[in-house]
């Protein structure tokens, strides 16, 4: 059957939606938190679509969109990407002014600024908020499957569970507990490599 | 000495500055020059803009309207003919002493082996070997106090701004910094600008003092201790006349705390 095939297919969409979500949310979060503007337009975008409740706009979605891979690509999106972006233009909005400072009296450019000074400072709640907006990702993930279309892993449980598979179930589920895990490690080891000691608090406060 | 202004060589010169914050008026017409080479004191009461003058000079912070040179040009920004040593530190806490002291020359664009070398020295040369590996919470407000001091030296700026470095650090640790200063000044022909609450520091480490007004701030006063200036840094705080030109800035500065 193509079902494993299907399967994989699914879940390399959702771990490239998560990839997606990571660049895209951590870009669009600098954005709002540098410039005034950008926060005024986009932000209400988010804070909507944090407060929104998704089960709700499924279907709405699949009006839309059709019941096809777009749908489940931004029902991922919808659960992911609020709190990574959030998260991100508040940290780099409470950059301690005195190191931008810093960084500008000793000659750095807007880019130095931004890539030397400014992420670094956000980076660990920046990673917080990606560490959260994975995980709800992932239940975006299962969630479109379960009400959008019966593929992949949600349609394996559905399926499994109706003609009473249950080591299957089990399997399924467990499998997607796995994969989440290990994306969030990978994640946490990602970080630790990017930003030794950043965890530390501000000496200088 | 020489009296005459036009004739001394000045590091920076400032003119007709005048800053306000919203409502609140700091500076209104500030003049003040700084010879080059020599070590001047802004002292003042609290709130008076010491701060702010020093930002602006560093280009940090733009005037309402000003007229400043810095080696005889107009100001336009901050530049590497100038350095900040931060109150409040501005260390990096991510980044250990080693890379906090190179963090100036990385943004210079210097080779990363080199800007290390160039750290280093200066690391050894406030008494920080040793330290290189550690991240600034895990040193006293004092050392992180060195480590800026450190990254400001070590982009080597004809002019050096220190704004109240040695507020953080414990009183024998303040003389011990004051000595070094001191010593710093006599050995790098350097240009200092100098910003301290305490009288006896200014008077202790300057050639030239600056008393700033209160609000809106103007130069009151110019008092320049030389006689003692060649004496070695023990025996200056006995010296009759340091003592004299303490006791006269008192009495000047009371006058704003009654
Ligand atoms: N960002 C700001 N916004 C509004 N007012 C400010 C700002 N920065 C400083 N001021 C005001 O300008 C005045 C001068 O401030 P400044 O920090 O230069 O003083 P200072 O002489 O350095 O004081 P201190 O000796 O206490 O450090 C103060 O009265 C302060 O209230
Ligand atoms: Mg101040």
């Amino acid at each position: 059957m193509s079902c494993g095939a299907n399967k994989a297919f699914a879940w390399v969409n959702v771990r490239s939606t998560q990839s997606i979500n990571t660049s895209l949310g951590i870009g669009i979060g600098l954005a709002i938190g540098l410039s005034r503007k950008f926060d005024w337009l986009v932000s209400p975008i988010f804070v909507v679509m944090q407060t929104a409740p998704l089960a709700a706009l499924i279907p709405l979605l699949v009006m839309v969109y059709g019941i096809g891979l777009t749908s489940k690509v931004i029902v991922v999106c919808i659960m992911a990407m609020p709190v990574i972006v959030l998260n991100t233009s508040g940290a780099v909005r409470n950059t301690p002014a005195s190191i931008i400072e810093m960084g500008h009296a000793f000659l750095g450019t807007k880019l130095d600024i931004i890539l030397k000074i400014i992420l670094p400072a956000a980076s660990p709640i920046i990673f917080a908020g990606l560490r959260l907006g994975v995980s709800a990702g992932f239940i975006g993930a299962i969630l479109s499957e379960l009400k959008i279309t019966p593929t992949g892993v949600g349609d394996i449980i559905t399926f499994s569970r109706s003609i009473a598979d249950y080591p299957t179930m089990y399997a399924a589920i467990t499998s997607i507990i796995v994969l989440a895990v290990i994306f969030l490690n990978v994640l946490a080891r990602l970080e630790n490599y990017l930003f030794k000691g950043s965890q530390q608090t501000y000496a200088s406060e | 000495m020489n009296d005459n202004i036009n004739d001394i060589d000045n590091a920076v010169t400032v003119r007709n500055v005048y800053k306000n914050y919203g409502e609140v008026e700091a500076l209104r017409d500030l003049l003040l020059d700084f010879p080059r080479g020599q070590l001047t004191s802004l002292l003042g009461p609290s709130g008076c803009g010491k701060t702010t003058l020093l930002k602006i000079i560093a280009g940090l912070l733009p005037a309402n309207s000003s007229e400043i040179l810095v080696n005889n040009q107009p100001l336009t920004g901050p530049g590497p003919d100038r350095a900040f040593v931060f109150q409040d530190f501005a260390l990096l806490p991510w980044a250990n002493v080693l890379r906090n002291v190179a963090f100036g020359l990385k943004l210079l664009g210097v080779a990363r082996s080199e800007r290390e070398a160039i750290a280093e020295t200066y690391i050894g040369n406030v008494g920080l070997q040793g330290f290189e590996k550690r991240y600034p919470h895990e040193l006293s407000g004092g050392m992180r106090q060195r480590v800026g001091l450190a990254r400001a030296l070590s982009v080597d700026a004809e002019v050096l701004l220190l704004d109240e470095p040695f507020s953080a650090v414990d009183e024998q640790t303040r003389r011990k910094f004051q000595e070094d200063l001191l010593h710093l000044a006599n050995n790098e022909n350097k240009t200092f600008i100098f910003v301290t609450h305490s009288i006896e520091e200014a008077v202790y480490v300057s050639d030239q003092v600056a008393l700033l007004l209160a609000r809106p701030s103007r130069v009151s006063e110019i008092i320049r201790p030389e006689g003692f200036r060649h004496k070695d840094a023990g025996s200056i705080r006995r010296d009759p006349e340091y003592l004299d030109i303490v006791v006269r800035i008192w009495a000047s500065l009371r006058t704003y705390v009654e």
